[in-house]
């Protein structure tokens, strides 16, 4: 603080004459900067605004809460990797965001057999890359290898292991036909191959999967056989993208002939909620994601258009690690389900966009049950009742002590959504009362990858949660041999891990919708109210404000946006 | 500051007619007050709240309004004030502490201890010192005790220099060499006459950098390397209130009102101190 020194030598040279009016000035500016931002109204009306011909060309400038770290769709893990990377690749197939039904897409027909073990699309013969090169079967193989197995030399992590777990290999009896084949049953598979979130097989073209992870992050050398090709990416600042010349293959179900509307979209990193909202109004944005709660009234009152979508997959959700002191306990585990005061936080922190979790699952995906009036409901007298029984008694502080052991549960979360901070805070303040210590650790992505490494031993709870339109979500997530979120172990107290593992496995075995359901309900059963391994909190959701002029943005299954629909009514 | 905490009749009407200084002792008073007896200045609980009352505007029942989840802002911020004071008093500490002597040992041995002390103060004072209490805080871990370490550790280096250049100009004035003539030990002289007479421009510094202080820790805790939720902390006042500036400004501004305030009050008097005739 060389400055300090300084000043202190010079005082009486520098004395300022009116401190306090300057600060009273400064206070005065901010005050008025925020009304004037709060006020100022909506973008001026552009002519043409309301004319529902979709119009060619212009500029999308968008907004997220997230940057890319990488250009590489296939590595990418948030919100801004799997939307910008789901409109530079194609998929198989598209999921239908309202029935969950699998449709068309690179792939015109498909067929499986009994065993759910061999899955054979039939390709489209039209398609190409954009370094001009075609997509065929021989493409296909070379993009679920390496999406499995990674490449150690390259430096590419097996991204796809999880998600297509027993891959075997991939046929390819003529150049649009491909046969992927599994050791064991794998029934989500079909949903995989339509996946768009975290880590998704979007096709590459065969000269990129040549490079190394290095070299992709050059964006100009990463081809796809999207609606958009890489025009420049700045870390942490901002992804161009522009229009794919010839593109003709966008999934039949979106109803879309030909190329994209729009020439270039923006993909601006803006990580405060108020500049977002901000540039919005300013129109310097055309359109944001990632809106705080509380802009969404007033930037409707000033004419934008808010839509939303609820996450498909699982809720946000306080993983309970069964296998760390105190929530070993089940007891604890049960008293964390029913400590906390839903309406508190449907009142203070959620909007119409988001709901509160009444399953591990998300509403709008298939098998969801209600859980709201079993263990998900509020019940500070059950709980205290349970955590008595277990011999937890109230100390002097309030929090309840066994063994002279305080009953402090560590939580790990992240702060990439509005709401998650607020609504965590608020479990604290309740679970508090009924003696559970709840010590928060919501930090940004990269701090939160980096604590979760020591995940097992060192946090109680990890909250997050996971995209993903499919029941076997669940058995992707606590599977004792897939992900194992809740840390389930051969010699957990109480917690059977053989059974775990066959009743989430069950999900992989058939495609029998009814089927599906009940053993989606036997998951749902097993995870909250038998074993209490998770206590779900409210159902995410990705919230878009865009000025009038702006149309046709879509939300794909797992609440990724694609933009080749999407187009401004002044062309601009 | 003893001058000011009892002043003779003659200082008292000096003081007088310097208002702006009364209103700075009393601000001072205030958020010292908050920070030891935070229950004599509310009666609400900063961290439990009212969800019926989510974003109430300022107001009779909430004299700041309330924040998301209900909570009454004016007993965040007094309860806050203890966290953050107490930091800012522990980093003022460690930098007037370590920063007089190795000023002290520098300015008073010279020669080699002078060189190489200095140099490496230099060092430290290239590094912009925000930058370095991250760095700090990062190794060490979040918390707020961590960040009163890192405020202090990285202003150190400025009391050093100052307490050297004082230290020099007290070692060459004629008490001092007389005292050497009488015969006093070399350690007698630094102890009895060299420390007293060295200190009143590292004593202005240390008022000044209380501000600076409150400063620094409050800016760590905006940036949230400050204690865990529900602790509440000046800093982390105003940043939980910069998604809602546009619709509920006063979560923001009235928070960092209080922190510009007790900034501007410290550096005040700081000024005041300097300028003790007495000097």
């Amino acid at each position: 603080m060389s400055e300090l020194s300084k000043s202190i030598e010079s005082a009486e040279k520098a004395k300022p004459k009116w401190p306090w009016a300057a600060g009273a000035a400064a206070l005065v500016l901010i005050a008025g900067v925020a009304w004037f931002g709060a006020t100022r109204a909506a973008g001026e009306d552009d002519a043409g605004a309301q004319s529902s011909e979709p119009v060619s060309g212009g500029t999308l400038e968008f907004a997220l809460i997230d940057y890319q770290r990488s250009p590489d769709p296939q590595w990418g893990t948030n919100y801004a990797e799997s939307t910008i990377g789901n409109n530079i690749t194609d998929k198989l197939t598209w999921q239908d965001p309202d029935t969950g039904e699998i449709t068309p897409w690179l792939a015109e027909s498909w067929e499986y057999n009994d065993d759910l073990t061999e899955f054979t699309f039939h390709l489209r013969d039209d398609v190409t890359f954009s370094d001009g090169t075609p997509f065929d079967s021989e493409v296909v193989k070379a993009n679920f290898d390496q999406y499995v197995h990674g490449d150690e030399a390259l430096g590419i992590n097996p991204n796809g292991a999880q998600l297509l777990s027993g891959y075997i290999e991939t046929l390819t009896p003529d150049p649009y036909t491909a046969v992927v084949r599994f050791e064991h049953p794998l029934a989500s598979f079909l949903q995989a191959s339509s996946f768009t979130a975290n880590a998704q097989p979007g096709f590459l073209s065969l000269s990129t999967l040549a490079l190394s992870a290095e070299e992709r992050t050059d964006p100009t050398k990463i081809i796809g056989t999207g609606p958009f090709v890489y025009e420049s990416w700045e870390e942490q600042v901002k992804t161009v993208l522009v229009k794919r010349e010839g593109y003709d293959w966008s999934p039949p179900a979106l109803g879309h002939d030909g190329e994209a509307y729009l020439d270039r979209i923006v993909f601006n990193t803006i990580p405060e909620a108020s500049v977002r909202t901000g540039s919005l109004v300013s129109g310097e944005l055309d359109a944001t994601l990632d809106v705080g709660t509380t802009d969404e009234q007033p930037l409707k009152d000033q004419g934008f258009e808010i839509i939303s979508r609820g996450v498909s997959g699982t809720s946000i959700f306080f993983n309970l690690n069964s296998s760390l002191f105190p929530t070993n306990d089940i007891a604890v585990r049960k008293a964390i389900q029913l400590g906390w005061n839903r309406e508190a936080i449907e009142d203070t922190v959620l909007t119409d966009s988001y709901s509160i979790a009444d399953s591990v699952l998300a509403p709008s995906v298939q098998g969801h049950a209600d859980y709201s009036d079993s263990v998900l409901r509020y019940d500070p007298d059950e709980a205290n009742r349970l955590l008595d029984e277990a011999g937890w008694t109230v100390g002097d502080d309030g929090i309840r002590v066994k063994d002279g052991k305080r009953l402090e549960v560590k939580l790990l979360g992240i702060n990439n959504l509005v709401v998650n901070k607020p609504a965590y805070e608020s479990i604290q303040q309740d679970l508090k009362a009924i003696g559970i210590d709840l010590q928060l650790t919501v930090v940004p992505i990269p701090d939160y990858t980096a604590a979760f490494a020591t995940a097992a031993t060192d946090w109680n709870v990890v909250a997050a949660n996971r995209s993903r339109n499919d029941p076997a979500v669940l058995n992707l997530l606590y599977g004792p041999t897939l992900g194992n979120a809740s840390y389930v172990t051969a010699d957990s107290t109480g917690v059977d891990a053989a059974e775990v593992t066959e009743v989430l496995g069950k999900l992989e075995t058939t495609l029998d919708p009814a089927l599906r359901d009940e053993y989606a309900k036997a998951a749902q059963d097993l995870l909250l109210e038998k074993y209490a391994l998770v206590s779900p909190v409210y159902n995410p959701s990705q919230v878009i404000a865009h000025a009038d002029y702006v149309h046709g943005i879509v939300f794909d299954a797992q609440s990724r946006n694609h933009f080749v629909d999407a187009w401004k009514g002044n062309g601009k | 500051m003893t001058a000011i905490a009892a002043p003779p009749a003659a200082r008292l009407g000096e003081l007088a007619r310097q208002p702006v200084l009364v209103a700075a002792w009393i601000v001072v008073a205030l958020a010292v007050g908050w920070a030891l007896f935070p229950q004599l200045f509310t009666s609400y609980s900063p961290y439990t709240g009212d969800s019926g009352a989510s974003f109430a505007p300022p107001s009779a029942d909430h004299w700041f309004g309330t924040d998301r989840l209900g909570r009454d802002l004016y007993a965040r911020c007094v309860y806050g004030a203890r966290t953050t004071l107490t930091a800012t008093l522990l980093a003022v500490v460690i930098a007037f502490g370590l920063g007089t002597v190795i000023g002290l040992v520098a300015g008073y041995f010279g020669k080699l201890w002078d060189n190489v002390i200095m140099r490496v103060v230099d060092v430290f004072l290239s590094i912009p010192s925000l930058l370095l209490a991250m760095v700090v805080v990062s190794v060490l871990g979040y918390s707020a005790n961590n960040i009163a370490l890192a405020v202090g550790i990285s202003s150190i280096a400025s009391f050093a220099r100052v307490m050297r250049s004082e230290v020099l100009a007290v070692v060459n004035q004629d008490y001092v060499k007389a005292a050497y003539g009488a015969g006093v030990g070399r350690l007698a002289v630094m102890v009895r006459h060299v420390v007293p007479n060295s200190l009143s421009s590292v004593i202005a510094l240390a008022a000044l950098e209380v501000g600076t202080a409150v400063l620094a820790v409050a800016s760590l805790g905006f940036l949230g390397y400050g204690s865990p939720p529900p602790e509440p902390e000046w800093g982390l006042l105003v940043a939980e209130g910069r998604d809602f500036v546009a619709v509920h400004p006063w979560i923001s501004i009235l928070p960092g009102a209080a922190l510009a305030l007790v900034v501007i009050a410290a550096h005040r008097i700081s000024t005041s101190l300097r300028k003790d005739p007495r000097r």
